[in-house]
């Protein structure tokens, strides 16, 4: 298969249990969304596809194009193609935005020397993306997440996805913080990541976004386990009946 | 004051006269320079990496002032103590290192910028040499001037004892954009200041460099005394293995409507010992003044010591903002796994971060260095 699969994951964090046997795919081109309430073990899985060291796979797969990525550090993985857009990343003084933007794209070029412009249509292939998202040109001058607000955070991790250039963006709630005009904007963006040929794996709590981008997969994330599988109706169905009604009848499905 | 009662001076004054913190006691390890005070001038002077030689100087101060090129819109001449306006006039002597700088500087240039005159360029290299070196350098911009200047502190190689003190009056309506870089090997204890009076309206941007050497003092002072004045420093300050720094800041606001802004980033590598001071006091005449400080040090090297401390005072009811905020953290798993997931290594993200902090006040820049620079010393 193309994209990402995951199959059959078993996680469990701080000796705690979090993912209970997860299947899913993002094939290229499309969205897939996962929805869920607080602690369904949504981040669970962004984190553990990414390789976050303290997310202990206990039993299942991830694989990007066939090939297992467990084992491979989370720097291995995004060089494989994956990107991470947190839901509230870190701030770090010292380091400006547009200086990591410009170190992942010469980590890839195979340059030793990251931090020098090797190509300087990058740099206006920034401003003109940060333009796009309603990012101020300043901001690429700006230390990482120092003093951004909630929609610059959203739209600087977009904005990162876009020139890094990955094969599979992994969105933690980009919808979160934002505002209505926010929300259209970035689902715009989501569409123009798959308009590119990415696959998108879009974590999120409601179903507000889908006003502006239609998913190609739903799925419904209860208690470490895939609920309820399917097209953008079970998004509607999440919007009409809420998590506990899915939760009810995932339980009566399972006896 | 001439220079027998400076020295005078010298015998009564202890280092510091208060503890810093009841944990800490000294950010200075003061006995490094008390060690050194016997010693004889310095006979030679050390060599200056190409690199720094190449930004070009107007002016050198080694075992003497050498003034190399005249520069329009300002005088220079060899400092005395009994030059207009006289060294130490501005700043009060108060420690035994400074009483020891009063009455042992062997070299310095008065700088007068006339009133309305505009200096594009004006580079001053302070060097250092095997012993004691002491540079003094005073400069008074006049009305409505402008001024960029570079200042290069660097000392070398040899075993030796340095200070370098460079006291500033800057006229009403004047501005002075200064890029300061101050480059210790770890051979030698040096204390530098730089101390800043602002007149009226007068407006100071200091971008600062620190790399400090065995033990390096290091006091940026400002003063905004004349209403509406404002300052504006940052600074990108490293200790490397096998040095200590103590950097103070300070912005004092004595007139109204003053403004103040320190940002610092410091960094201190393998057994590295870094304290960043950013202080902010807002008099009771200072009313409707605006003051934010900021410090923030990385800590890489598990030997390493870093200490970020912010300090605010505000003495009058009536202000418009004042701020502060200062962290002092190790590279947090957080801050790595981000990192990490845009395909960097750990040790990939440590220099990124180290060249981060290098490049935050903007002289590498300015000045075309490399940061690696800061490491061949």
């Amino acid at each position: 298969m193309s994209g990402l699969e995951v199959r059959n994951l078993h996680v469990r964090v701080a000796g705690k249990k979090v993912l209970r046997g997860v299947d899913l795919k993002v094939e290229y081109g499309e969205v897939h969304a996962i929805m869920g309430p607080n602690g369904s073990g949504k981040s669970s899985l962004a984190y553990t596809i990414m390789g976050r060291e303290t997310f202990e796979v206990e039993d299942g797969d991830i694989l990007l194009d066939g090939e297992s990525l467990l084992g491979l550090s989370t720097e291995e993985r995004a060089m494989k193609g994956l990107f991470m857009a947190l839901q509230d990343p870190p701030q770090i003084p010292g380091v400006r935005l547009s200086t990591i933007m410009i170190a992942a794209i010469n980590k890839r070029l195979g340059s030793t020397d990251l931090t020098r412009v090797r190509d300087p249509s990058i740099v206006k292939r920034m401003y003109k993306l940060a333009e796009e998202l309603g990012l101020t040109r300043d901001i690429l001058q700006r230390e990482l997440n120092v003093g951004f607000s909630g929609g610059e955070k959203k739209r600087s991790e977009l904005l990162q996805a876009f020139i890094v250039d990955p094969k599979i963006v992994i969105l933690d709630e980009p919808d979160s913080g934002l505002d209505i005009d926010g929300v259209r904007k970035v689902s715009e963006m989501i569409r123009g990541l798959t308009d590119q040929g990415k696959g998108v794996l879009l974590i999120t709590h409601y179903a507000r976004m889908f006003k502006y981008l239609d998913p190609d997969r739903v799925s419904v994330l209860i208690d470490g386990k895939i609920a309820l599988s399917g097209g953008p109706e079970v998004a509607k169905l999440v919007e009409d009946k809420g998590y506990a009604y899915i939760r009810s009848q995932y339980m009566a499905r399972r006896g | 004051m001439s220079r027998e009662q400076y020295k005078e001076l010298f015998e009564k004054l202890p280092f510091q006269p208060i503890a810093d913190t009841p944990t800490v006691r000294y950010y200075t390890d003061w006995r490094l320079f008390e060690e050194r005070l016997g010693i004889e001038y310095a006979e030679k002077e050390d060599a200056v990496p190409s690199e720094i030689e190449s930004i070009g100087y107007d002016v050198v101060l080694g075992r003497e002032a050498r003034i190399n090129r005249r520069v329009r819109g300002a005088s220079i001449t060899e400092a005395s103590y009994d030059s207009d306006p006289k060294p130490l006039s501005l700043m009060k002597v108060s420690n035994k290192m400074q009483a020891f700088h009063a009455y042992r500087w062997n070299a310095g240039i008065v700088v007068s910028v006339e009133e309305g005159g505009s200096i594009d360029r004006l580079s001053i290299l302070s060097g250092s040499g095997e012993g004691y070196t002491g540079h003094h350098i005073v400069v008074r911009t006049g009305r409505e001037s402008k001024s960029r200047m570079i200042l290069v502190d660097y000392s070398g190689e040899s075993d030796g004892l340095k200070t370098f003190f460079v006291e500033v009056d800057m006229g009403q309506g004047s501005s002075l954009d200064l890029d300061f870089l101050a480059l210790h090997a770890p051979s030698k204890p040096v204390y530098t200041i730089l101390y800043t009076r602002l007149g009226e309206a007068s407006t100071l941007n200091v971008r600062l460099l620190s790399s400090g050497g065995m033990m390096s003092k290091l006091e940026i002072a400002t003063i905004a005394e004349g209403a509406k004045s404002g300052v504006d420093v940052k600074a990108s300050d490293i200790s490397r293995a096998g040095t200590r720094s103590d950097v103070v800041l300070t912005a004092l606001h004595k007139g109204p409507e003053t403004e103040g802004n320190i940002s610092a980033r410091g960094v201190a590598l393998g057994d590295g010992y870094l304290a960043q001071r950013a202080l902010a006091r807002i008099e009771p005449s200072a009313t409707w003044a605006s003051s934010e400080v900021e410090s923030h040090v990385t800590i890489i090297g598990e030997k390493a010591r870093g200490y970020a401390v912010p300090m605010l005072e505000i003495h009058t009811g009536d202000v418009v903002k004042a701020g502060h905020e200062a962290s002092v953290t190790t590279i947090q798993e957080d801050h790595l796994f981000y990192l990490r997931s845009r395909g960097l290594s750990r040790e990939e993200i440590e220099k990124l971060l180290i060249t981060g902090t290098l490049t935050f006040s903007g002289v590498i820049d300015n000045l075309n260095l490399s940061p690696q620079v800061l490491f061949r010393l």
